[in-house]
């Protein structure tokens, strides 16, 4: 194994911490607890996180019994039908901005299957991303950016309307 | 004791029913159940060894778990024996007993050797 950066501090050790577990699909409310243990033990004994529990990744890859890794299939699944929303929901806003029906079905019929069939990817997405909480004050451990979920949206949306653009332009 | 050269595995082996054993003497939390165990001649137990012992050992139901807040300090994490654990305790500590006396029984003993 590559010997992993030291985290200098005890907040730097709980972001890599979080990050690892997960990279190993533990569930957010697991992970607030185990990131708590630490800090807490720490606190307690005056010791280096990495000295008593690791680095974060070989800590986090030693809680096998944590690991929540799905089966490749479910895995394979979830993006095959996530692909097929963004393809779905593409062409349909495609259609609209030109309005013009594609392979004779209007825009709206392929936007709405593309919202179906996105649903339970969308659903999986969304339970492993939830917020990691901290036990003992019941407030967020990392705080996720504004930004990061306005990135999320516009890129998709960006992608649509400069292919629009394009195809206006080209006409 | 803990100057003794007792092998990782034994510690492995052991370390689970030690730890269900000092919960059951009474509520507490992470930090004291290492020195509780030190203090016993297991040696210094690391924190990323404890841990999943403890929360194994919650998994399993033999153990409850409750954040309080610390004296000054952020939370601790307090574990107290469930009825399943105390079962589990005793049934395990007199099959425990039974085993190093058997295996004892096999070794050939160095005070008596002389």
């Amino acid at each position: 194994m590559t010997a992993a950066p030291t985290p200098r501090t005890t907040s730097d050790y709980r972001q890599s911490l979080v990050l690892h577990l997960r990279l190993h699909e533990v569930p957010p409310d697991r992970i607030g607890e185990i990131v708590a243990e630490v800090e807490s033990h720490v606190a307690e004994t005056g010791e280096d996180p990495t000295e008593a529990f690791g680095t974060p990744r070989e800590y986090a890859a030693s809680l096998t019994d944590e690991h929540r890794k799905p089966p490749w299939w479910w895995t394979t699944t979830t993006l095959v039908l996530a692909a097929a929303a963004g393809w779905l929901i593409g062409q349909g806003a495609f259609a609209l901005l030109l309005d013009e029906p594609y392979l004779g079905r209007s825009g709206w019929l392929w936007l709405a299957t593309g919202v179906v069939v996105g649903v339970p990817p969308a659903y999986l997405v969304a339970r492993r991303a939830r917020e990691v909480l901290d036990p003992r004050t019941g407030e967020p451990l990392v705080r996720t950016p504004r930004w990061a979920v306005l990135v999320f949206f516009a890129i998709p949306f960006a992608i649509v309307l400069l292919g629009w653009a394009a195809i206006e332009l080209a006409n | 004791m803990a100057d003794d050269d007792v092998p990782t595995e034994w510690l492995r082996a052991v370390l689970p029913l030690a730890v269900l054993a000092v919960v059951a003497e009474e509520e507490t939390y992470g930090y004291a159940v290492a020195q509780r165990l030190q203090a016993g001649g297991l040696g210094a137990v690391k924190g990323g060894t404890l841990y999943p012992v403890l929360n194994r050992l919650e998994a399993e139901g033999l153990l409850t778990s409750s954040w309080r807040e610390g004296v000054g300090g952020p939370g601790r994490k307090f574990f107290a024996v469930t009825t399943a654990g105390r079962d589990h305790l005793d049934r395990r500590s007199a099959a425990w007993h039974t085993f190093t006396e058997r295996a004892g029984g096999l070794l050939p003993d160095p005070r008596s050797a002389r």
